[in-house]
């Protein structure tokens, strides 16, 4: 059935987040990322992190710009949105001031425009920061985005506080990346495997997502389930950072309250970790997910975002080829 | 290992002229400050090294354990390797197989929770390696 009326206005693309532990691992460089990107028809946008990418951060140089610019044009590729950061702990005698935090967001927008992204993610929404980055990113013609991740959601507390600083400031180039971490259905496989791969036994496991589906706010949950290693006899510390990363890294949103903040959505972190054997992605409703953006009217890019690599080892999967399977899946719905 | 947790690999182990060096992929999804990282302890063949018979080199620099944690302006590039240098008087043997446990402590200087108080990444490792020729 094709409704002309509910088309997708949005285009997809990828994160070169997905392919982290290939990048660390130095089995691609840049070009050969792209190559294999390009290779597969995953795209047209391609999103990318500053702090990940660019050897010069948070400075960019002109011979990096002019080949990211390059490779755009030889495998056709959309700059989609440019991930910034604020470290403004990198000096631990001294915090950031407003202007140094000013002056180091800036200089990576300034450099995410040249490269022709449209949309730049920051990562802190402060009211005085954005105030000053603003007419900047008035001058530049790019939208700020700040994103929506587990285990934050549309209306939480924190969220809630950014909304009511960007109606204060009223400007329609101050938005959100939805992340679909926020609105998982269920704890995924990939995380429930790393656990057992640290020695969590069955009882445990069952434990853990019983937990995990509680109302209750994300410290409680994570010394709910720590008490209760404990009380096993088990220490927490055998799971890693994995036992923070369970709480902090899946949520449990309704995904309709995506629609709260429809009109401010100005990209999109299409989370997954794992594709099922019937095709559909594992924990994470898609059809509902890809739905909610279409019926929304959203018009900007959908990345692709295999986050696996937090869990499972370096070759265990092909994030490419995953990337490539749920675009096709997402494709179906659009 | 995943990209949280991954420090060494089975290539890891070289010879210095005057000990061993460990080639260390960063532990995180991103480049950090040299600053970022809070500690290191490192035990070989069950005696652990002081912290003044090892040295961080990277960058073509080298700082020792002291000095690492002030580098906020150098950028341990994610596709670059770090070197922990372990100085123990003479160069280690090719092919030898050695027990080691590493302990690195980072603060990730962009998820701050509140005012001088970061997100830690604590990675803990035990691993035999041999000496790559």
């Amino acid at each position: 059935m094709t409704d002309v009326a509910t088309k997708a206005k949005f285009k997809l693309g990828v994160t070169l987040y997905s392919f982290s532990a290939e990048w660390a691992a130095g089995q691609y460089d840049l070009e050969s990322m792209l190559a294999r990107v390009g290779e597969l028809g995953i795209g047209p946008g391609v999103e990318i992190m500053a702090s990940q990418t660019v050897r010069t951060y948070p400075y960019t140089d002109d011979a990096f710009i002019k080949q990211w610019l390059g490779l755009c044009d030889k495998y056709g590729f959309e700059p989609s949105a440019y991930g910034t950061n604020l470290d403004m702990g990198r000096n631990r005698a001294k915090e950031m001031s407003l202007d140094e935090e000013f002056d180091f967001v800036l200089t990576q927008i300034e450099a995410g425009a040249k490269m022709r992204f449209p949309v730049i993610k920051i990562q802190s929404a402060g009211s005085e920061l954005l105030t000053k980055l603003l007419p900047h990113a008035e001058r530049l013609n790019v939208k700020l985005g700040y994103e929506i991740h587990a285990p934050e959601g549309p209306n939480t507390p924190k969220i809630m506080a950014i909304r009511e600083t960007y109606d204060k400031i009223g400007s329609p180039l101050l938005g959100f990346v939805p992340d679909f971490s926020s609105t998982m259905s269920n704890m995924g496989r990939t995380m429930l495997q790393a656990f057992r791969d640290k020695g969590l036994d069955e009882a445990a496991i069952v434990k853990v997502q019983e937990v995990w589906a509680k109302d209750t706010p994300v410290f409680e949950r994570i010394g709910e389930f720590v008490a209760y290693l404990e009380g096993r006899g088990l220490d927490p510390n055998m799971l890693g950072p994995f036992g923070r990363m369970a709480f902090n890294m899946n949520g449990h949103i309704n995904p309709l309250e995506w629609n709260d903040i429809m009109h401010q959505i100005v990209h999109v972190h299409a989370k997954f970790f794992d594709m099922n054997p019937d095709g559909q992605v594992d924990a994470i409703d898609y059809p509902l997910h890809t739905k909610i953006l279409v019926e929304g009217g959203y018009d900007g890019y959908i990345s692709s975002e295999w986050e696996g690599h937090a869990f499972a080892d370096l070759g265990v999967m092909d994030p490419f080829i995953v990337v490539k399977q749920q675009q096709d899946l997402m494709k179906k719905y659009m | 290992m995943a990209t949280h947790d991954t420090i060494l690999n089975s290539k890891s182990l070289e010879v210095i002229p005057d000990g061993l060096s460990l080639a260390l992929t960063i532990p995180w999804y991103r480049s950090l400050w040299v600053s970022s990282i809070s500690s290191i302890a490192v035990t070989l063949d069950g005696q652990e090294l002081a912290q003044d018979k090892m040295s961080f080199r990277i960058n073509g620099k080298r700082f020792t354990l002291d000095e690492v944690p002030n580098q906020w302006e150098e950028l341990w590039f994610m596709q670059d390797r770090a070197y922990l240098d372990m100085h123990l008087g003479a160069a280690g043997a090719v092919g030898s197989d050695h027990t080691i446990t590493f302990h690195i402590e980072l603060r990730l200087p962009y998820m701050q929770i509140k005012p001088g108080f970061y997100l830690p990444n604590i990675v803990h490792q035990t691993v035999t390696l041999k000496v790559q020729g």
